[in-house]
């Protein structure tokens, strides 16, 4: 069959669709033989004898003078190519306007050629995200290894979204948000189908397998990430590597490569959840007394904003230090919560290295760091704080809120806030800014509810009462839900809004992003996870909301630890809460629904709800720091070029592509921390 | 009438002197005529039709934006438009032609309109040179294989 594409003189070119029917399958036993390309460029004597090398190569060729054009031929057929490869001045886009398209779109590789072999725009062109820069006249040797740079390319999306939860190379569509939950599980099983039959083929080593076109993506929905997450806590962030980490994990089919690249992503999300919050910690020092950085890194406890509390005046700071040491101390205070998870303590043992869970958290939540130890305190704190919780937390409304009393016990306090969960009330709706709640399993339901009330007032954090399914959920649901209008941020930081003020403060000062959360969650009502998401990243991504795991929104430990603590929600937060929250596809679908809920409620939220929040938001996050990243792609560049530096094209081009190629994964993790942090409005 | 070897011999000096004049890069036109095969005879002979076809087109987008009074926007499109041309000839490899681009390339940044047009006519002679010099080749060409196609006609057209 073949198509006709007319170009803008009316003159039309023949494209053959062939290509597009190729399945990927068909073309992996040949491999590179039957690579789909898509040739781009308003030059017919180029794109005709292009076509013929391409052909030679026994690629699958098929070729448009438009950008137009080939944007709605990669949309029509999402994975009906594999790799792009374009002119860069074309009349009706810009070649790097199209190269952001795709990459933000498709996520293909594309290749960029031209006659211009000028420095600036060969260097714009791998800032733009190109995987190569070719410089005509095009040779058909440059043409028969281009195939590396689709290898290549999926190699790296399979270890950078196999916790994103992405299903689909190239399909970056948020089918979990139709479908209003995870969407992990049709991932998940199209994953574990795929990943099982990748072990098949090859034990432990999914990369360098270039016989395959396509790679599975090892989806971490959110029960895989709570075990992962209970994994490295019971290691202890220090010392779980990647090896043990699968051993206590043991799941069948996840590799120890997959590990090590989610343990990574979580360590980064734990970092920049302890940057963040010592951030904001910093700035709220005046609420609650002396507030340690550290503190505020400690992982966004479930939500509960004491330092709304705090501000609001009811919430005295040795209020919350008791409440802290009280959640601090609970180490076992888990009213049988349902987590998944083997040990609920380990939940929060982030890998931050700052961090240090234990006394080092409870140390750092006397000093009446905003922690959420109110959340899964309740049933330990006393009545006389919990009472001053309550009061003070009155005007946050009904949320059923866990106080998360030790940002540093995580685990616990995310199990008592999952223990809520079940009993708690639903969450509420987006539209509320405070929609805390605290699970009614707390124990100390009116405490919780009084405390909650005055937290999340502001903070909005989300007991995640979704119902039993979402226990463990709970806890980052509540964070979830904080409200979103908190100006701040959601800092990761763990420190929790306990009342202290660097919770506060981050959350006021990173407003923007908690705006848009805000705005995206209220939007949602759904699934507001997604939301927020959708709307910060332009990406809807669904992947698995790490809600079931209450151990991550409690989680104090913002290093790192995307999954767990603080939900950082600045972008980069929530990147790698994406990143580390796409296995637990099992809960995904809960977790997403009750990180909606968080969401909703969480207008108020503080940020550390949000960072909970975010933190389930991982997988969403994956996709939106991908998109994020993306995104940022083209802004970088803006130079023009015609400058003719007269660098040898060879040398140039070596060394560019050198850089490329270095820079093609470390860039994503660049972009990521970039965005975070540029984006947390102080 | 000439003999099939004549004819060859004619074909191979004739192409031996686009190289010597400076007409057209060898390793390029040897790229193209690589990817001629037995089932597309006349690939490099469709090339180069294609690329005088374009040429005509090109060449009149090229001069609605030449002028002393060009905007902002013909600039840009100037120089993408030279880009184009360069990438055209680059990929036939007009050597003598491409100098001529080049030099289009050199005065547009370094904003002399004058040089630009001057240098423009130079491009717009050269490719007129070029067509001349080329298509009897392809003609005879054309003639060798349908000589092979048709061993019995041994006609010269």
């Amino acid at each position: 069959m073949n198509l006709t594409l007319t170009n803008g003189k009316g003159s039309t070119s023949t494209v053959t669709s062939a290509a597009v029917m190729k399945s990927s399958d068909a073309v992996s036993d040949q491999f590179p033989a039957g690579l789909r390309v898509l040739v781009v460029d308003d030059d017919p004597t180029c794109l005709m004898i292009l076509e013929k090398m391409l052909r030679t190569c026994l690629y699958e060729v098929t070729k448009c003078n438009r950008a137009e054009t080939a944007l709605s031929l990669l949309r029509e057929s999402k994975n009906g190519f594999d790799i792009v490869i374009s002119d860069v001045h074309m009349p009706d886009m810009d070649g790097f306007k199209l190269l952001e398209l795709i990459g933000l779109e498709m996520d293909l590789p594309v290749i960029m050629m031209s006659a211009d072999d000028g420095k600036s725009v060969v260097m714009k062109g791998v800032t733009h995200g190109a995987c190569d820069y070719l410089i005509k006249p095009v040779r058909i040797e440059a043409l028969k290894n281009i195939w590396q740079h689709v290898v290549r390319k999926r190699k790296n999306e399979w270890k950078d979204t196999e916790q994103s939860g992405s299903a689909e190379e190239g399909d970056r569509q948020p089918k979990a948000s139709d479908e209003a939950d995870y969407s992990s599980s049709a991932n998940e099983g199209s994953w574990r189908n795929s990943k099982k039959r990748r072990d098949e083929e090859d034990e432990a080593e999914e990369r360098d397998d270039t016989s395959t076109l396509k790679k599975p993506r090892v989806v971490w929905s959110v029960e895989l990430h709570q075990q992962f997450v209970a994994a490295v806590d019971q290691l202890g962030i220090d010392k779980a590597v990647p090896k043990k980490i699968l051993e206590l994990m043991n799941v069948p089919g996840l590799t120890r490569e997959n590990v090590a690249s989610h343990l990574q992503k979580y360590r980064l999300y734990l970092r920049r959840l302890n940057g963040v919050s010592q951030h904001q910690n910093n700035m709220n020092n005046s609420f609650l007394g002396p507030q340690e950085g550290t503190f505020g890194t400690i992982s966004s406890i479930n939500g509960i904003d004491l330092q709304t509390l705090a501000v609001a005046g009811q919430l005295p700071a040795q209020s919350l230090a008791t409440l802290q040491a009280a959640g601090l101390g609970r180490s076992t205070a888990k009213a049988g919560v349902p987590m998944p998870i083997m040990d609920q303590r380990n939940l929060f043992s982030f890998e931050n290295p700052r961090l240090r869970f234990g006394e080092g958290q409870q140390q750092h939540l006397s000093s009446s760091k905003p922690v959420n130890l109110l959340h899964g305190i309740p049933t330990n704190m006393e009545p006389k704080q919990l009472a001053n919780l309550h009061q003070s937390s009155q005007s946050l409304g009904g949320l059923n809120m866990r106080v998360n009393a030790s940002a540093t016990q995580g685990n616990h306090l995310l199990m008592q806030m999952a223990q809520s969960q079940p009993r708690g009330q639903m969450l509420s709706e987006n539209t509320g800014p405070r929609v805390p709640r605290l699970p009614s399993s707390l124990g100390q339901p009116t405490v919780s509810n009084g405390i909650s009330n005055g937290l999340l007032g502001r903070n909005g954090i989300a007991g995640n009462n979704r119902g039993p399914a979402y226990n463990p959920v709970l806890p980052s649901t509540s964070l979830l839900n904080f409200p979103m209008n908190q100006a701040s941020e959601m800092s990761v930081n763990n420190s929790f809004p306990l009342g202290s003020t660097p919770g506060i403060s981050s959350i006021t000062t990173k407003g923007s992003f908690q705006d848009e959360v805000t705005s995206g969650i209220k939007g949602s009502g759904g699934f507001p996870s997604y939301d927020i998401f959708n709307e910060l990243h332009h990406h809807k991504s669904h992947h698995d909301w790490d809600i079931t795991n209450p151990g991550l929104t409690y989680n104090a430990s913002q290093h790192a630890n995307p999954l767990q603590g603080n939900i950082d929600v600045s972008p980069s937060v929530l990147v790698h809460q994406g990143f580390s929250s796409t296995q637990q596809t099992g809960q995904s679908r809960d977790s997403a629904l009750i990180g909606k809920a968080m969401f909703s409620m969480g207008e108020g939220l503080q940020q550390d709800n949000l960072q909970n929040a975010g933190q389930h938001l991982n997988p969403l996050l994956v996709d939106n720091s991908i998109r994020v990243k993306a995104e940022r792609i083209p802004d970088a560049s803006s130079q023009t070029n015609l400058f003719p530096e007269h660098y040898g094209q060879e040398d140039l081009m070596s060394a560019l592509l050198k850089q490329q190629e270095g820079m093609g994964p470390a860039e994503n993790e660049f972009e990521f921390d970039g965005y975070s942090l540029d984006n947390i409005p102080v | 009438m000439e003999s099939s070897d004549e004819t060859h011999n004619k074909i191979v000096v004739m192409k031996q002197s686009f190289f010597d004049e400076g007409y057209l890069i060898p390793t390029q036109f040897q790229q193209l005529e690589m990817l001629q095969d037995s089932d597309d005879m006349n690939f490099v002979r469709d090339v180069f039709c294609l690329f005088f076809t374009d040429m005509t087109r090109q060449f009149a987008e090229i001069e609605q934006n030449l002028g002393q009074e060009i905007d902002g926007k013909q600039r840009e499109d100037l120089i993408r438009f030279l880009h184009r041309l360069k990438g055209s000839v680059l990929s036939i490899g007009a050597l003598k032609i491409l100098n001529g681009v080049n030099k289009m390339i050199q005065f547009f940044e370094e904003e002399n309109m004058e040089g630009i047009m001057d240098a423009f006519e130079q491009v717009k002679m050269e490719n007129a040179n070029l067509r001349v010099k080329v298509e009897p080749y392809f003609k005879l060409l054309e003639q060798v294989n349908g000589e092979v196609e048709n061993p019995q006609s041994q006609d010269p057209k």
